[in-house]
């Protein structure tokens, strides 16, 4: 083994003696600080977002527990718009709940999906709608938009620094005239290709390491020992993979020009031709219903509830004849019948928004299935789900909040047709929100699979370029 | 040491070599001599695995060359036409190299010197990159490269050519050597007057065939000429 160890060190001997060892440095450490910066400012402002629903919303209900006093104690009377003993008052606007997604420790390494998806969602009695600020799907493949942040840098720009540093692996040596003498040796060209990638790998791989590791620590609020692990699993995986690539177009044994050229078309394939293919394809086959045509049919349902508001009444006190107030239907008051169409127009636009969910949930799939074609995908994938901004994260807040919503409703629903009021300790009583986050094993199922695919892709990179390398037969990378 | 038995290599509508039969024992040099495409340089290669043999085979030490390349590889030195080497090391840290690689990662600094003076590189020359020599010095340190490797076959590809006179001569000093000390050399050369000077054998080779072997002790250098030329237009 002591020639495979003697090669690797003359490798990054070599490399050093090269002009390109120090542009990727520098590169990287720029990049890295810079890119940690963006995402630890996306996640501050985040942060911000969040602390200050809460604090507004723990202001807001101290004003409404003193406001209920008030009430209580006879000192005030306000019209039943404004009176928030009414249950239809404290659930919609006075008492509204804030859904809130804290952000993570491991942020700062991919913005992801967390700027188009807000991170506070207000809990009514209407509704709580996560979506209702974002026009259309946004998924992560859409990466030339992105922000600039470490998924990025590792996901872009750093299989050019790793095919910068190995377009010529084998080419050089021929270029040079070195090949000749050193296949003259009694080592064979598999360990030989082996420990010159194994050199430009360690290199590139410490470096990047190095440079996020140094930046989360400096910029991004410190480093999260295991979720760096896998971070940096992702990294030697992907960049072992376009490694790989180049020994393969090396051993077909075109001249160096050659090979950037091939490598370059590669690099635009896996980063940006599939990816692009991959998200174009999903919106063709799964289309989304524009948001435009469902606020449209929103708006027709709650005329139609709206002009059948006591039918829709009558039929819900059928159903709980144990709510009805006294008197007939006709006496309930505006409140319960605007919650009552409410509820109505919820439910009937139920299986539209269900269509409309299906459909993005169908795209997700086919990602989901085509994202195997590209170890860029998913490496983007994985570095989003480890940072707890992906789609996997984003879906678990949307579920949440449906339940928590539900749970609202139920709460007020009967008081609202037992034409209850609150009283002050009632407060106490209400649901609260509380973000059930992913557990260690939820992020690691996450990711594995991703990491295990890039694993593949990679062994079979390498297996490839080694199965070329067999002896037996000419071989066009010869001296 | 080194033999070829109905060694051929055919490429696609063409034969590189065809049936070649030679043998190179301990301590003699054999030249072959031959136009540009004779298979001079096929038969080099295919003694180094760099290609394989289309039939027959070529033996190292009795060892088939495609049968187990790193076990004759250890006992081959290679000198290319050019020798190219790491243009950022110096000539001690390029020998230290394909030593290492070569299995002898002992060698102290005083004994790579050694080789490299041996070679007939200065000293005030070791420690400088190669980046800057001549083709003659690179020469030197390839045949350093061969020496630290101690081998016992050695294959060697126009390594005259281009060289001036006088690093000519010293060169052919140095085959000399190696000659003495048992080492089987096999060299292809344009050089008809190194050849007769050289040469334990001469073969001639014309379109992958190997026509005629001759002694040249008991030739003249005009007769070696006049027989080559004979050779090149029948």
């Amino acid at each position: 083994m002591a020639p495979m160890r003697r090669i690797l060190t003359h490798e990054v001997r070599g490399l050093f003696a090269d002009r390109i060892v120090w542009i990727s440095a520098v590169a990287v450490v720029l990049l890295s600080g810079y890119a940690v910066h963006v995402g630890a400012r996306a996640t501050e402002a985040h942060r911000g977002q969040v602390a200050t629903a809460v604090a507004e919303e723990a202001e807001r209900y101290i004003l409404l527990r003193a406001a209920m006093e008030e009430v209580h104690a006879g000192n005030a009377s306000p019209s039943a718009f404004q009176d928030p003993t009414r249950p239809y008052v404290a659930g919609r606007g006075r008492g509204q709940r804030y859904a809130v997604l804290p952000p993570t420790s491991f942020q700062a390494s991919a913005v992801g999906q967390s700027d188009l998806f807000p991170p506070v969602v207000p809990v009514l009695l209407d509704g709580a709608d996560p979506r209702s600020t974002r026009e259309e799907i946004e998924n992560p493949v859409h990466l030339l938009s992105g922000p600039l942040d470490l998924a990025f840098v590792v996901t872009f720009l750093l299989p050019l620094l790793a095919l910068a540093l190995s377009f010529d692996l084998l080419s050089r040596e021929r270029e040079q005239g070195t090949l000749g003498l050193l296949l003259s040796q009694p080592i064979s060209a598999r360990r030989l290709t082996l420990a010159k990638l194994a050199a430009r790998w360690g290199l590139l791989f410490l470096l990047t390491a190095g440079a996020g590791g140094l930046a989360f620590v400096l910029l991004g609020g410190g480093l999260t020992p295991d979720r760096f692990f896998l971070w940096a699993a992702i990294v030697g995986g992907y960049l072992a993979f376009w490694m790989g690539l180049a020994a393969v177009v090396n051993v077909t044994g075109r001249d160096s020009s050659r090979n950037a050229v091939a490598l370059a078309f590669l690099w635009l394939v896996f980063v940006v031709l599939i990816p692009a293919g991959v998200q174009i394809t999903a919106a063709l086959v799964h289309p989304v219903p524009s948001r435009a045509e469902l606020v449209a049919l929103e708006r027709e349902e709650v005329r139609q509830v709206q002009e059948q508001a006591s039918a829709v009444l009558a039929q819900y006190f059928d159903d709980h004849p144990e709510l009805l107030p006294e008197g007939s239907v006709d006496a309930v008051d505006f409140q319960t019948r605007a919650f009552a169409v409410n509820q109505e127009v919820r439910s009937r636009l139920a299986p539209v928004r269900a269509r409309y969910r299906e459909r993005l949930e169908a795209q997700r799939e086919w990602i989901q299935t085509f994202r195997w074609l590209s170890p860029t995908i998913l490496t983007y994938e994985a570095l989003v789900e480890l940072a707890g901004t992906g789609d996997g994260r984003m879906e678990r807040f949307e579920g949440e909040i449906e339940a928590f919503h539900a749970e609202w409703v139920a709460f007020f629903e009967p008081l609202i047709y037992g034409n209850r009021r609150l009283a002050p300790e009632d407060l106490d009583r209400l649901p609260s929100w509380r973000f059930d986050e992913e557990g260690d094993r939820e992020v690691w199922a996450a990711v594995l699979p991703g990491l295990l695919g890039l694993l593949l892709f990679a062994g079979g990179a390498l297996g490839s370029a080694l199965g070329l390398l067999r002896d037996g037969g000419d071989r066009r990378w010869t001296p | 040491m080194l033999k070829a038995e109905n060694l051929s290599k055919r490429y696609e509508g063409s034969t590189a070599l065809s049936d070649l039969n030679l043998e190179v024992n301990p301590g003699e040099i054999y030249c072959l001599l031959g136009a540009n495409g004779a298979g001079k340089s096929t038969t080099i290669r295919l003694f180094l695995n760099f290609i394989q043999p289309s039939s027959g085979r070529a033996t190292v030490d009795g060892v088939d060359v495609t049968k187990a390349p790193l076990e004759t590889k250890k006992v081959l030195a290679y000198i290319p036409e050019q020798v190219m080497l790491y243009p950022h090391l110096s000539a001690l840290e390029n020998l230290e190299y394909f030593a290492a690689l070569a299995g002898h990662e002992h060698y102290s600094r005083k004994e790579l010197e050694a080789f490299l003076l041996r070679s007939g590189l200065q000293a005030d020359a070791h420690a400088q990159r190669v980046s800057t020599y001549s083709k003659g010095m690179r020469q030197k340190v390839g045949i350093a490269i061969a020496l630290a490797k101690r081998a016992r076959a050695l294959l060697l590809d126009e390594p005259t050519s281009g060289l001036d006179p006088e690093a000519s001569n010293e060169f052919s000093g140095l085959l000399q050597q190696l000659r003495g000390d048992g080492v089987a050399i096999l060299m292809a050369t344009h050089d008809l007057f190194r050849a007769k000077e050289l040469g334990s054998r001469v073969g001639i080779m014309r379109r992958g065939l190997l026509r005629a072997e001759l002694d040249p002790s008991t030739l003249g250098h005009a007769d070696l000429e006049r027989i080559y030329l004979d050779h090149m237009h029948d």
